[in-house]
């Protein structure tokens, strides 16, 4: 057998490849085969211990469960308001919510700006909760490594007639390390 | 013992075929260990990602290595190997039992455990990561929309493939498909990002 693609590795790792039997006879006589799927192993794993940038009602109400208001800072804000979060060694992780009028909404698209227009960036069809007119956007002292503290944040309804903006935020983060 | 000062102890390869690996560590002698250690460095990395890949958990895998090549240095000691020329298989095969055996434990111990669980991994923040998170960040940032829309409902939002389906407006089998390409991609372009 030649070596396997990575998408077969992909395959197997997530246990969707077919001939599995014949994938691992390969991989116990390959190196390169086997770092190739230790990365994308280690990929997968990156990819479900990560959490959202915009967090579902479920995610939200599970953090919300776990730490608590003390250390889970949370806060809301409206359209065309400034705000301010503080994250720092004692709370790692916390959360904007975005009050929107979302009645009708079938799909809402929302985009992360620097404060003078630069995408840093675009998340499309991101979950949201109706009934409330929320939208939750989570934050975590890591994500100081992506880019300036300040941030826009353009919410948009897409709809047949095309996008519809529906709020515009301006947030800003304070990281004590 | 002095010897070995005055001559170089020949080395042991890692270009050595199993079989030759496998013929010194049954001879025993000198040779023995370093050739041990040479299949060690050789078979490890290929347990421990079987490892990862059926029992789902970083300590499991590691002691899965362990017992692996316990079992296949102790029957290569011993000469119990018949065919070393295809020693993989064997390594494979003693693989697949010790890994059956570990996921029965697990079960076992799962079931004692049950209930006693305080907090979902995924609401904890990442403690150390074992990607670069602004690289990973980078490169799911330049998918096209709906590549960045499958792994976002499958590991951010845990979405069932048939829900993803329903979504995009695709079948099933496709979105398999799609995900394992867009995750190679993710993959080289994070891997591309560490050369």
């Amino acid at each position: 057998m030649s070596c396997p693609s990575p998408e077969t590795w992909v395959a197997w790792i997530l246990d969707e490849a077919e001939g599995e039997e014949a994938l691992e006879s390969h991989l116990f006589e390959c190196a390169v085969c086997t770092a190739r799927a230790e990365g994308i192993e280690r990929l997968v794993r990156e990819l479900n211990g990560m959490m959202p940038m915009v967090l579902t009602a479920e995610r939200r109400k599970k953090l919300e469960a776990a730490f608590g208001a003390e250390v889970l800072p949370i806060v809301p804000v409206s359209p065309g308001e400034h705000a301010t979060l503080e994250l720092g060694p004692e709370k790692r992780v916390g959360f904007w919510v975005l009050h929107a009028d979302v009645h009708g909404a079938e799909r809402l698209d929302c985009e992360l700006l620097t404060f003078d227009g630069q995408r840093l960036a675009n998340f499309t069809d991101i979950p949201f909760d109706r009934e409330r007119g929320e939208v939750a956007l989570c934050c975590q002292l890591h994500y100081r490594e992506l880019g300036p503290p300040e941030m826009l944040v353009r919410v948009s309804s897409v709809e047949a007639a095309g996008p519809r903006p529906i709020g515009e935020y301006w947030l800003n983060h304070v990281f004590t390390v | 013992m002095a010897l070995a000062f005055v001559l170089p102890l020949p080395t042991v390869s890692d270009e050595l075929p199993d079989s030759e690996l496998a013929r010194r560590i049954r001879d025993g002698g000198a040779e023995a260990s370093r050739a041990e250690s040479a299949l060690c460095k050789r078979f490890a990395p290929r347990i421990r990602v079987y490892g990862l890949r059926h029992l789902k958990s970083e300590p499991a895998a590691a002691d899965l290595v362990q017992v692996v090549l316990v079992r296949v240095l102790e029957a290569l000691r011993a000469g119990s190997v018949e065919n070393t020329a295809n020693l993989a298989a064997y390594v494979l095969g003693t693989c697949r039992y010790a890994a059956f055996d570990q996921q029965r434990a697990e079960k076992r111990q799962r079931a004692i455990e049950a209930g006693a669980s305080l907090l979902a991994e995924d609401v904890l923040p990442p403690a150390a990561s074992a990607i670069d998170f602004r690289r990973l960040f980078g490169c799911l940032q330049r998918l096209p929309d709906r590549d960045s829309q499958i792994v976002r409902m499958t590991f951010l939002e845990d979405r069932t493939t048939d829900e993803i389906a329903e979504r995009l407006k695709l079948t099933a089998g496709n979105v398999r498909v799609l995900r394992h390409r867009v995750l190679a991609r993710l993959y080289q372009c994070v891997e591309g990002a560490r050369a």
